[in-house]
């Protein structure tokens, strides 16, 4: 790739580049402050107890059943000690972090970078929709491992499997979502151009990072990687055109629509979908009905791949 | 579990219990009858020992050959490479890898922890600690030890089958582990023999929740039961709920893969199905995760009756213990949906899951006091199963806490599947049920076999044990935290993991310590068993019933069904100066209560 970029983020934990991340960090090292609290007290208390009461010739151990009103309270304050300090706050810090910032998706004015990923032993296929905004039409850019994002611009995808269960993990972006044969499931994540750690690995030069796979999906498991690469705003938009046009010759290439067997390989690669969004519809715009369920396909499960109108559609999936 | 409320009622008017097995039967004379069809709990135990400790060495040696993967990428296995991956110059291929990683996890938890903790320590502690004579269904018993060999040998076969074993995790999630992803036989042979060794653990589990029902000696109240029985007890209560839905989830996979059926296999474009891929993790973590509480209880048991021993005092809050193990039996069912977080599941759901998963922790916490404060002004003697027990406080305290991160939906989307959840559950489930075997087998070995084990040996034992364990597992936190992927061939794919090579050669270093430090066990173990001292009845000199009959244990176990008057723990009471320890069937001296009146008045248990 080009020698100018940078990046990785290595290091424990793994650089966060993300938006949300912060949220997931934050708490993780809350609950390590707490953590280190309580060990460190169960280790005091345990070293102390063994060196003070060994066994001494003489020395009798205290005859206590631990049923006295002060143990009794000294469990009761233990208990909601934990209950409060840890429980509580863990949830009610995780819950707010979650509906805050990880579970608030991209809304149409957010103008999210919607991405389509077909996950498959053992690689990550990639889908933009092009300029027009919709899947599996002939201005679609299609790339595999090969992940290009912008800053600033939320970027809201749609994940399929095409055989076992997969999980797409972006470490550096706090994004960790399976992809289950059957079903459609989501995620989005977000990167600030003033990231630290993203100027800190050498941005606005382009930055790379690991796609990694998750979940075990058979042997060559540990294979199933890719590069997600952050631009600035208009590096990608010069990409991406690029990335469209090259689409476009391949879906269009007389040679590739005239020799069957050729053709057939190229339209196995329109394995893209209508995008579901889950986000309410919203009149004003009028794409919304233009894609039918797109926008209100809450229940995804068990649906194909719908081919939609246009230049090559037929959505090749077998079955059903 | 509904007894735990009311159970000293029951234990009252328990003179019924012994009914059930009132008369002694005939020994057996025959080789086979007294050695291999036996139907005594005693020899069944020392069965499922042996067995479990086979198991448990060929789950180790697959351990270390893969941390020399991991620690030593693509470099040949020493010894074992040369006969099994000539082909590949003797390193270990990456097919062969994922079998090893998905063996070892089924090995380990069905074929090692399952017999050596619930086989034989339920089997050999459950009827001696409540004053039976055996079993209340001693052929069940056999049948359950024999399905266990069966399973054993399915397990087995699937090593020697073209295309190898399973290698999906031990998860086996479809649509991997159907015939889209595993062709071979390996898989089925799994799916069989989980089923077949679930019904072996079904049969323990109902006889062993019968018994304690049933048999009980007179004046055995629930609450004067030693805790390692109670932990015995939940446990089989919790396998006779759930071990059943594993088997329905491996029958059901069966047919899938067998039969064409499609529950788990749901339409993609490569693949025709009308059923869910998710419906399978269901009943597995619905299973699974109370699973890691069947695992565990009986450890839990266990430690706090030899914390208490050692210490030479009472259990600390017994009921607060027994209520606490009750009570996270119940929250395990609950809380199953935090192994799915990452699945697209409902919001809500996930968030419940989320809520009554920290709510372990209180019940854990209180575990952990009670433990703390049993030691608190004792008089502790370091023993080998004392100290076992204590590493067990020690190891179980950092799986616990390490347990905050991956209960937590938000912290969980960066930790799961990766190696912090590997190291987690291996303080958890490995660490802490294996120290808790060894501290179960150092201390009940003189009951069993009649003979001592080496001390000092088995003093090395725990400290080469404890020190490298807390190592290995620590530092898989840390990979973890970097990121790195679970089950993972090798992380060079990754640029992002790079700098964790390092740690990861030390992390193998650390476990091929650990393993070379358990031969001096083996050596302890065999050598002690032909060459060891002779037992004494009551050789740490504790009060629970099965160490106040000969040693070793005489066929049918109780000459006379003893009557218990006081719990299991009565050490260093200030009304006896001859000794610290008072025996469970004994009269406290201080009321001398006369036979036929289990309830002596001033016993402080029962005065709770």
């Amino acid at each position: 790739m080009n020698p100018e970029e940078r990046g990785f983020g290595s290091g424990v934990p793994a650089l966060d580049v993300s938006e949300h991340g912060h949220h997931i960090d934050g708490l993780t090292n809350y609950i390590n402050i707490a953590n280190v609290i309580f060990f460190t007290l169960v280790v005091a208390i345990l070293v102390w107890a063994c060196v003070a009461y060994r066994a001494r010739r003489g020395a009798r151990a205290q005859y206590v059943h631990g049923t006295s009103k002060r143990d009794f309270l000294m469990a009761a304050v233990l208990g909601a000690v934990v209950f409060l300090g840890l429980d509580l706050a863990i949830v009610f810090q995780g819950s707010r972090a979650l509906e805050e910032s990880i579970w608030r998706y991209p809304t149409r004015a957010d103008n999210p970078l919607q991405i389509e990923i077909l996950a498959q032993q053992w690689a990550w296929n990639i889908r933009y929709p092009g300029p027009d905004g919709r899947f599996n039409t002939a201005d679609d850019a299609v790339t595999l491992n090969d992940l290009r994002i912008p800053v600033d611009r939320p970027v809201l995808f749609n994940l399929r499997s095409r055989d076992v269960i997969h999980s797409f993990n972006l470490p550096n972006f706090r994004v960790k979502v399976d992809a289950v044969p059957g079903i459609t499931t989501r995620g989005w994540f977000r990167v600030p151009s003033n990231d630290p750690d993203l100027l800190g690995m050498g941005f606005p030069r382009p930055v790379r990072f690991n796609i990694a796979c998750a979940q075990m999906c058979g042997w060559a498991h540990y294979a199933m990687s890719g590069y997600v690469t952050v631009y600035k705003t208009d590096e990608f938009e010069r990409w991406y055109a690029q990335a469209v046009i090259d689409g476009r010759l391949r879906y269009t290439d007389p040679r590739t629509m005239e020799d069957a067997d050729l053709r057939r390989r190229e339209e196995e690669q329109h394995w893209g979908w209508d995008f579901q969004d889950w986000g309410e519809p919203r009149p004003s715009e009028p794409a919304a009905q233009a894609r039918g369920e797109g926008a209100h396909g809450g229940d995804a499960a068990g649906e194909n791949e719908r081919p939609s109108e246009g230049a090559a559609a037929a959505g090749h999936e077998g079955g059903e | 579990m509904e007894h735990a409320g009311h159970g000293d009622a029951h234990g009252h008017d328990d003179a019924h219990g012994h009914d059930d097995d009132d008369h002694i039967h005939p020994e057996p004379t025959t080789f086979l009858s007294k050695y291999v069809f036996s139907v005594d709990h005693k020899v069944i135990a020392k069965q499922f020992l042996f067995a479990g400790l086979f198991w448990l060495a060929w789950g180790g040696v697959m351990a270390m050959v893969i941390r020399w993967q991991l620690g030593y990428p693509g470099r040949p296995v020493p010894v074992l490479g040369e006969f099994l991956w000539q082909e590949n110059g003797g390193a270990l291929p990456a097919y062969s890898y994922s079998s090893f990683f998905t063996m070892h996890g089924t090995i380990m938890i069905f074929f090692a922890i399952t017999p050596i903790m619930i086989g034989a320590f339920g089997n050999f502690c459950i009827p001696l600690m409540i004053g039976a004579r055996d079993m209340i269904f001693p052929k069940l018993n056999m049948y359950s030890f024999w399905a266990f060999f069966i399973a054993s040998i399915i397990m087995m076969t699937g090593f020697f089958v073209p295309g190898g074993h399973a290698a999906t995790g031990w998860t086996a999630y479809p649509t991997l582990s159907t015939t889209i992803g595993q062709p071979g036989h390996g898989m089925s042979l799994w799916a069989l023999g989980i089923f077949v060794s679930g019904a072996s653990t079904i049969m323990g589990a109902v006889n062993y929740i019968t018994t304690v029902i049933r048999l009980r000696a007179p004046g055995m109240g629930y609450f004067k039961l030693p805790l390692t029985v109670w932990g015995l007890w939940l446990t089989s209560i919790l396998n006779a709920l759930f071990v059943p839905v594993i088997g329905s989830a491996g029958l059901l996979l069966l047919m899938d893969r067998l039969f064409g059926t499609t529950f788990f296999i749901a339409g993609s474009s490569i693949i025709q199905g009308q059923g869910d891929p998710i419906l399978f993790q269901h009943l597995f973590w619905i299973f699974g995760h109370p699973e890691v509480y069947i695992l565990i209880l009986p450890a839990w048991g266990i430690i706090s009756d030899l914390l208490a021993f050692f210490a030479r005092k009472p259990a600390y809050g017994y009921k607060a213990t027994v209520f606490s193990m009750a009570a996270i039996c119940v929250l395990s069912v609950l809380v199953y949906g935090h192994h799915m977080f990452t699945t697209g599941m409902s919001p809500l759901l996930s968030q419940g899951f989320m809520t009554f998963t920290m709510l372990i922790s209180v019940p854990s916490a209180i575990l952990f006091l009670n433990w703390l404060a049993t030691i608190w002004k004792g008089s502790l003697h370091f023993t080998s199963p004392m100290l076992f027990s204590l590493g067990v406080v020690f190891v179980f305290g950092l799986g616990g806490l390490t347990g905050m991160y991956l209960g937590n939906i938000t912290t969980d989307i960066y930790l799961h599947d990766t190696y912090f959840v590997v190291g987690h559950f291996h303080f958890t489930m490995a660490a802490a049920v294996f120290l808790g075997s060894f501290a179960s087998i150092y201390f009940w070995f003189p009951k069993m076999f009649g003979k001592m084990m080496i001390t000092s040996l088995s003093k090395v034992h725990f400290w080469l044990t404890i020190v490298p364990l807390t190592y290995l597992f620590g530092a898989m936190h840390i990979v973890g935290y970097g990121g790195m992927s679970r089950r993972l061939f090798d992380l060079s794919r990754y640029e992002f993991l790079w700098h964790l090579q390092p740690l990861q050669t030390s992390i193998s270093i650390s476990a091929f310590l650990l393993g070379s430090a358990q031969f001096i066990f083996v050596f302890n173990f065999f050598y002690s068993l032909a060459y060891g001292k002779k037992a004494a009845q009551n050789p740490w000199a504790v009060g629970t019933l099965e160490w106040q009959i000969p040693t070793p244990v005489p066929h049918y176990n109780f000459a006379e069904i003893p009557l218990v008057y006081n719990g299991p723990h009565e050490m260093s009471r200030p009304d006896m100066t001859d000794r610290d320890w008072l025996a469970q069937d004994e009269p406290p001296p201080s009321t001398p209560a006369k036979r036929g009146e289990p309830e002596p008045t001033a016993e402080p248990v029962a005065a709770e």
